[in-house]
């Protein structure tokens, strides 16, 4: 299953098209709808969301007030995540290969705007791991703003700080620390370091998030796209031993 | 004994013919393979005004701490060789810009980029370097992580184009849709990239047109807007194809 969000920050909004269908054609069930879920006194409080298309459910962030994630379920499925005060796997689908897509787009006043596919596994939400994303890769220094939103998705209504690293690689130094937070969409500007990303990354223990870097030119155009977790471009039963090992090394670079 | 039938069952002829019967068929090759370096068969634009940029991390580096550089081949859209270029990493990190100084065309192809060491190694890599590429104009570039790992090799420092290349996906031929899963209309034109890493042309029936890929080419198929969803039907298993919205204003790729 399936998480979906929304992101915004102080010029850009974005909306989000989920399809009523999977990659493979099949409609969801006739009792399926969108419902949201947000955090209020460390409760999960859960809201159906009414969109009327045959095809697609759509959201747009100028009407969200909050940091809302959402799913698709049945209003009983919904239910439970309510009663059990903790995300659940609800069902099964928004779970296809190739990946069941959202498509969020990102839009600012200029008219710019750019998608990103975006879902965010149920598996990720009960991980408390390592964040490791190399800044470089999609940023670009001839843009006028960079930053990176870094989604995070935890299954237990809680919104706990964490620390977030801009280490450049090649100096050897923290260039930045940021405070972010479990659930939440957090937004980091790059800017002020936009001709040196290419030798940095961003580095946080204990929090797991999708970051997807966006670029915005001179003249509103747009970009967004995330970059692959490290485990991604590896394979064998080996694997872990290598990712961890860039793990540490960046763990120690930061710390020693 | 379990592990010497694991290895004969997955052993390349076995494949071949579990494939051919579809038995238990493989779709992607290099799951099964024991020693290997992957990449995605990528577009490249410098047709309409489009320059292509193209980012990547030193996978072998990072991981296993092996001296590498990057090989790009160079095909047409009918899947002709163009030329290859060698690329070194500074700092664990490379980019090449694809433009018409390059390859003296105005057109557009396909390309593969292989993350390949510098002197012979004793360890067995198993790379799928996925990669970042960019299409824009004026250097405004809308941003794409790689989509499919389309073909592999074996990681060794005497690369010869094209004889050490191989197939990462299997060709087994069937009857696949694929439903994309996003709305495709307003005032906005749309166009699917699709390319072909199998040695077999690839068919493909959009919108009630028939369209071949040759083997190693590429097809940029326009969409006619509509409110519903559009089905790809195809024989070969994943015909997932990245999608490029675009109007006088503005240009957005992603995946769909």
């Amino acid at each position: 299953m399936n998480y979906f969000f929304l992101i915004k920050s102080d010029n850009l909004g974005s909306k989000l098209q989920l399809p009523r269908y999977t990659n493979y054609g099949e409609f969801h069930k006739d009792n399926y709808g969108l419902f949201s879920a947000s955090i209020y006194k460390n409760r999960w409080l859960i809201q159906e969301t009414k969109s009327d298309d045959d095809y697609w459910f759509e959201i747009n962030s100028q009407k969200i007030k909050d940091d809302k994630i959402f799913f698709i379920a049945s209003k009983s499925e919904a239910e439970l995540i309510h009663s059990g005060n903790k995300l659940i796997d609800l069902n099964t689908f928004t779970d296809s290969t190739p990946d069941f897509r959202g498509n969020l787009e990102i839009n600012n006043s200029l008219g710019g705007l750019s998608s990103y596919q975006a879902e965010y596994p149920f598996r990720m939400t009960k991980k408390l791991g390592t964040l490791y994303s190399e800044t470089g890769l999609l940023t670009h220094p001839k843009s006028n703003r960079l930053g990176v939103f870094i989604k995070n998705i935890y299954y237990l209504p809680i919104r706990e700080k964490r620390v977030l690293y801009l280490f450049n690689s090649k100096s050897k130094v923290i260039v930045e620390k940021f405070d972010i937070y479990l659930n939440e969409t957090n937004f980091i500007d790059l800017t002020p370091w936009k001709e040196n990303l290419h030798h940095c990354f961003i580095f946080a223990k204990d929090f797991l998030g999708i970051p997807l870097y966006v670029i915005e030119y001179s003249d509103g155009s747009l970009s967004i796209e995330h970059t692959h977790p490290p485990h991604s471009t590896i394979h064998g039963d080996d694997k872990w031993k290598y990712v961890n090992k860039i793990k540490n090394k960046a763990y120690d670079e930061i710390f020693t | 004994m379990m592990k010497y039938l694991h290895k004969f069952f997955n052993s390349n002829l076995i494949v071949e013919i579990r494939n051919r019967i579809n038995f238990r068929p493989v779709n992607y090759l290099y799951k099964v393979s024991e020693n290997f370096i992957a990449s995605d068969l990528f577009i490249w634009r410098l047709d309409n005004g489009y320059s292509t940029i193209f980012k990547a991390s030193n996978i072998l580096e990072k991981f296993y701490d092996c001296e590498s550089y990057l090989k790009f081949v160079f095909f047409d859209k009918e899947g002709k060789f163009i030329k290859s270029v060698n690329c070194e990493f500074r700092f664990g990190f490379s980019e090449l810009l694809i433009d018409f100084s390059l390859l003296k065309r105005e057109d557009y192809g396909t390309f593969y980029v292989l993350n390949l060491p510098k002197k012979p190694a004793t360890i067995n890599f198993k790379v799928t370097n996925r990669c970042y590429v960019g299409y824009g104009k004026e250097e405004k570039f809308s941003m794409v992580h790689g989509n499919l790992v389309g073909v592999m090799s074996t990681p060794s420092p005497k690369f010869k184009t094209p004889k050490n290349i191989r197939s990462a996906v299997s060709a087994r031929k069937g009857n696949f849709h694929y439903y994309i899963q996003k709305k495709l209309c307003c005032s906005v034109n749309h166009f699917l990239l699709f390319s072909n890493p199998m040695k077999r042309v690839m068919t493909l029936k959009i919108q009630e047109r028939d369209f071949f890929i040759k083997p190693m080419g590429c097809a940029i198929i326009e969409i006619q807007n509509t409110k519903k969803p559009i089905r790809i039907d195809s024989d070969f298993f994943q015909p997932r194809p990245i999608l490029e919205s675009s109007n006088k204003d503005y240009y957005d790729f992603h995946h769909c």
